[in-house]
């Protein structure tokens, strides 16, 4: 009896873990996920839609971190990105484009209120320049890790001084490891475009931050 | 190969984009030119820094945000949603819709137009025996009780035209019907506003300024006294008197002392 109901739990347990969001993510099967779900969102199916926003907040709550300062500011932007995508869903035309799709949601509104804070002053002058890093240490100690935390810190910072499109491309590329198509994709440019400008991007940002990566 | 061309393929170079006759050119040209060879170098550093930035998971109370700004924007959809999400809720959410009729219905024919305006026909002064019925009735078979009770045909007639048939029973068990005759329309407009305000009792009017009380043997004395000030009184006494767990009809004269 003891050992049936420790299969059983067991049992309960493997199926659990198959359907949470994360093995969905590692299992290499999000698209098929992806594509049901939206379609059984587009269906009125609202859990399809709170398993969809499991799938991708971690995207879009990291995108929207590098369009404003604080981790509430970019809560509140990503959660109004998805509360657009619920309404906007509806006119998805074709659910296997849903993750591009979504990435141009994202950039859209992430632009829409970057420049709105812009407008309002909301951003003070950041600059690197001031800044001296010390001396890179092993991140396998404690001052290592606190050493790798402030250099991801002036990273951030140097990316959210670029230029607006050259920060787009850095983010989509470098932090969220869309392929050169997806970002085409996303930002509605040619490949030899997206290239190109992505070249000069990691070029400002290297420029930017070459006094801190000058030292050893 | 000069610098501006090599430094302009630095990024396919690094993420592997570059044609292999593209690579053996710019590594030729990196070997012989320190300045490009330290800016590839610092290219690959940033890069390598840029990897480190890791994807910070979003707050616990995340979703649970989102839902509630749907909520704010979608109210009619939450309302639905939260009325009929599951069984249950539709279940509760049918009870109570049912409830709030009930009580509409009940509040409506609490304010009837006045018996005045029923048409004055005739009169019941007879004292009817009463047809033994089970205690608890049915509302189908309550409200029918007055056409089963009375054999007179314009008796039966008016109880089918009664406009307030869809009346809600009472939430009390009745044991007693009691059909009152007013031969005066003023009478019977004084008697219906004085007897629709008791909770303990469910009064209907019907034609031919007749109307029909449901009560409890035990609410007689009070109706009695009710009665009193406006110098009414029934008649007869004597046929007042219930049988226990029976429903009794009796017709009553009222009359001005």
């Amino acid at each position: 009896m003891e050992l049936f109901t420790l299969t059983a739990c067991l049992m309960v347990i493997v199926v659990l873990l198959n359907n949470s969001p994360g093995h969905m993510q590692q299992n290499g099967d999000t698209f098929a996920k992806t594509t049901e779900l939206v379609l059984a969102c587009q269906a009125g199916d609202k859990q399809a839609f709170n398993r969809l926003v499991l799938l991708y907040q971690t995207r879009i709550y990291n995108l929207a971190l590098n369009y404003v300062k604080t981790p509430e500011e970019a809560k509140d932007l990503a959660q109004d990105i998805f509360v657009t995508a619920y309404r906007s869903l509806p006119s998805l035309r074709e659910a296997t484009k849903f993750s591009a799709w979504l990435n141009q949601l994202t950039i859209n509104h992430c632009r829409n209120r970057y420049r709105k804070l812009q407008r309002r002053g909301y951003f003070t002058s950041t600059s690197t320049d001031d800044i001296v890093v010390p001396a890179l240490l092993s991140t396998d100690t404690p001052e290592g890790n606190l050493e790798r935390d402030e250099r991801i810190s002036l990273v951030r910072t140097a990316i959210a001084a670029l230029p607006e499109a050259e920060k787009e491309i850095i983010i989509l590329r470098d932090l969220q490891d869309l392929s050169y198509e997806e970002i085409s994709a996303t930002l509605e440019l040619p490949l030899g475009t997206v290239k190109s400008k992505l070249n000069r991007a990691r070029h400002t940002l290297k420029n930017k931050i070459k006094h801190l990566l000058s030292t050893p | 190969m000069n610098c501006t061309s090599a430094q302009d393929m630095f990024s396919d170079l690094a993420d592997d984009e570059l044609a292999a006759v593209d690579v053996v050119r710019i590594e030729e040209h990196l070997a012989t030119c320190r300045q490009c060879a330290q800016e590839w170098g610092y290219f690959k550093k940033s890069l390598a820094w840029l990897q480190e930035v890791q994807p910070v998971a979003p707050p616990a109370d995340f979703l649970i945000g989102i839902n509630a700004k749907l909520d704010r924007e979608f109210p009619i959809t939450t309302w639905l949603r939260d009325l009929f999400g599951s069984p249950l809720r539709t279940l509760s959410s049918l009870t109570v819709v049912g409830l709030a009729l009930f009580f509409l219905i009940a509040n409506d024919n609490a304010n009837p137009p006045p018996l005045g305006h029923m048409a004055d026909t005739g009169s019941f002064t007879h004292s009817q025996s009463a047809t033994n019925q089970p205690t608890r009735l049915l509302s189908r078979q309550l409200k029918t009780i007055p056409a089963i009770s009375h054999t007179s045909a314009t008796w039966s007639n008016n109880v089918q035209a009664n406009p307030y048939r869809l009346a809600p029973l009472p939430t009390f068990t009745p044991d007693i019907a009691i059909t009152v005759h007013a031969p005066s329309a003023e009478t019977r407009n004084l008697l219906y506003q004085r007897l629709v305000s008791q909770k303990h009792w469910r009064v209907h009017p019907v034609r031919n300024g007749t109307l029909l009380i449901y009560l409890n043997e035990r609410e007689i004395p009070h109706l009695r006294h009710t009665l009193a000030p406006h110098r009414l009184t029934m008649t007869p006494k004597t046929s007042l008197r219930a049988q226990a767990g029976q429903l009794r009809s009796v017709s009553l004269n009222i009359e001005t002392q």
